[in-house]
């Protein structure tokens, strides 16, 4: 498809300060070949109206910070190039979903707290050793490829936007951080399922999910939550009715146990 | 953060989010038509029951009763009825097999155009052979209910 | 429960088809008429299965319509009231259906 010269684009407009509901902006922007809803944004954002407000940081697709609804599409500003959206006319709207702070910045503090809920990180017993480490943790590249999709995450907050129980369940724990319970509870370097279980093993944790599919549907980075939700929901039934699979927990690699293969160069000397 | 939220306004979706299934996954459109199905069925089952319980009156209310169901209209409903319950049936077993972890994939590397492995090919087919099962029950319906109940209706 | 729901409805509709007269239904003239629902109330066969399928159903059902209306956003509070109201129904309906079920029996 190609560019279209002019884009005509409306943008959802919200001020807090102002005390009435949120409004539709029209601007007009001319386009180039290559450009992205970004790239016309900032043009607008330059030329016509400095006051337009919305999350930006990397544009190319891996910090998150962009989403929003493009068209009635839940997308990543960024990664969308006006050439693909086949029509000259543009409707920016915030993700849904969550509170709006102002005109395309949605608050995602929830999105946050509820992904810090599933503690998002290694958890092991031998503190010593995870605090101060001396040697490697072992993972075969079969135990990586069984996270590694889920790992992709950027928290840019489009599943939990998309997802038709957050809607209305606002204690529903989301897609997002879902998918990262699985995440860490399949890393074989981790301890720490029990307790993640407890916390998404819950009416309102992934038995609220109903499998919608919309979170995969709409995710930028391929991560497909709702395939971790269902495989989180046989790993927490598994559980509990006991017959849970036991993990292959990663080997702590004694010091010189694997022999550097020749003409790698080995690691700098340690400056701390 | 200082500034006031306004959380009225589209944010959050609210009961329209379970039904505004524009621009996404056909499963989710599947999800909203579940929901719908499911609470027109518990109705439908208060109804039934009730309606059923004429019995116990004898021949004369449970005939009374049969005459005012001899209508083409009830007929209608009743293969919507079936067209609801094969459909949340099936979807409803494409379901407990997704969320067992069955027919959905294992997960896999993303490579651009990202095709989710949950929406992927393998639950496309079944999905594919439930619509086939379940057309299969509609025209069975659809044959009941154009032939045979009308010529099974008391003549005059 | 809903496994056996799916197994459990179509043998329910069975017994209306015409259709299906090849695996022995009655057919549809025949299955709603006095003589074949006095005759269906009176076996004890059917009494069980019946009041089985509208066990499984109501149980189904009511789950299901708590779940949707769990979904709302309810206070710890208003959640309870909602299982009350929905094992009440439910109940209920499973009492009305098992008695007339079991009136059926001496018709």
């Amino acid at each position: 498809m190609s560019t279209p010269t002019r884009v005509h684009i409306k943008i959802q407009r919200f001020r807090p300060d102002e005390g009435h509901p949120p409004q539709f902006n029209e601007y007009e922007v001319s386009a180039k070949p290559g450009m992205t809803v970004n790239d016309a944004l900032f043009a607008i954002k330059e030329k016509l109206d400095g006051s337009v407000s919305w999350r930006v940081s990397c544009r190319m697709g891996i910090c998150g910070s962009c989403g929003m609804k493009i068209n009635g599409r839940w997308m990543l500003a960024c990664q969308t190039q006006l050439a693909d959206l086949g029509t000259d006319r543009i409707v920016l709207e915030p993700l849904p979903n969550y509170p709006i702070i102002k005109d395309l910045v949605a608050d995602l503090t929830e999105l946050y707290m509820k992904h810090r809920s599933v503690n998002p990180f290694i958890v092991r017993t031998d503190r010593e050793e995870f605090e101060k480490p001396t040697r490697e943790y072992v993972q075969t590249p079969e135990q990586m490829e069984g996270y590694l999709q889920f790992a992709y995450c950027i928290l840019c907050g489009l599943c939990n936007s998309a997802c038709p129980v957050i809607s209305t369940d606002r204690k529903f724990i989301g897609p997002q951080a879902l998918a990262q319970a699985f995440r860490y509870n399949t890393d074989s370097r981790d301890e720490g399922a029990p307790s993640r279980l407890k916390v998404v093993d819950e009416p309102h944790g992934c038995w609220r999910c109903h499998f919608a599919g919309a979170c995969s549907a709409v995710c930028p980075r391929g991560v497909d939550p709702a395939l971790g939700i269902q495989l989180l929901r046989r790993d927490s039934l598994r559980h509990r009715i006991g017959i849970a699979r036991p993990k292959h927990g990663a080997a702590v690699a004694a010091a010189g146990e694997f022999k550097r293969r020749k003409g790698i160069p080995g690691a700098p000397p340690k400056t701390v | 953060m200082s500034q006031p939220r306004q959380k009225s306004y589209g944010n959050p979706k609210g009961i329209i989010g379970w039904f505004d299934s524009r621009h996404l996954n056909l499963e989710r459109y599947f999800y909203s038509i579940h929901r719908l199905c499911g609470i027109t069925l518990v109705g439908y089952l208060f109804i039934h029951v009730y309606d059923t319980a004429t019995r116990l009156g004898g021949p004369a209310p449970w005939n009374a009763f049969l005459l005012t169901i001899e209508n083409p209209l009830i007929y209608a409903g009743e293969w919507l009825l079936v067209a609801v319950v094969a459909f949340h049936g099936l979807n409803g077993i494409r379901l407990i097999l997704a969320e067992v972890g069955l027919s959905i994939g294992e997960p896999q590397r993303p490579i651009y155009p990202y095709r989710p492995k949950s929406l992927g090919k393998r639950q496309r087919y079944f999905i594919l052979l439930l619509m086939i099962v379940g057309g299969i029950l509609l025209v069975g319906a659809a044959l009941e209910y154009l032939v045979y109940v009308p010529s099974a209706m008391p003549k005059g | 429960m809903a496994l056996v729901l799916v197994v459990a409805i179509p043998i329910h509709l069975h017994n209306f088809s015409t259709l299906l007269r090849p695996l022995g239904a009655p057919g549809y003239e025949l299955a709603l008429s006095w003589e074949f629902v006095r005759s269906r109330a009176r076996d004890i066969f059917y009494t069980i299965t019946y009041t089985a399928l509208l066990g499984a159903a109501t149980y189904h059902g009511m789950y299901g319509v708590r779940s949707v209306v769990y979904e709302l956003s309810l206070t710890k509070t208003y959640e309870r009231l909602v299982s009350i109201i929905c094992f009440l129904a439910g109940a209920g309906l499973f009492a009305f259906g098992a008695y007339v079920a079991i009136a059926a029996l001496f018709l």
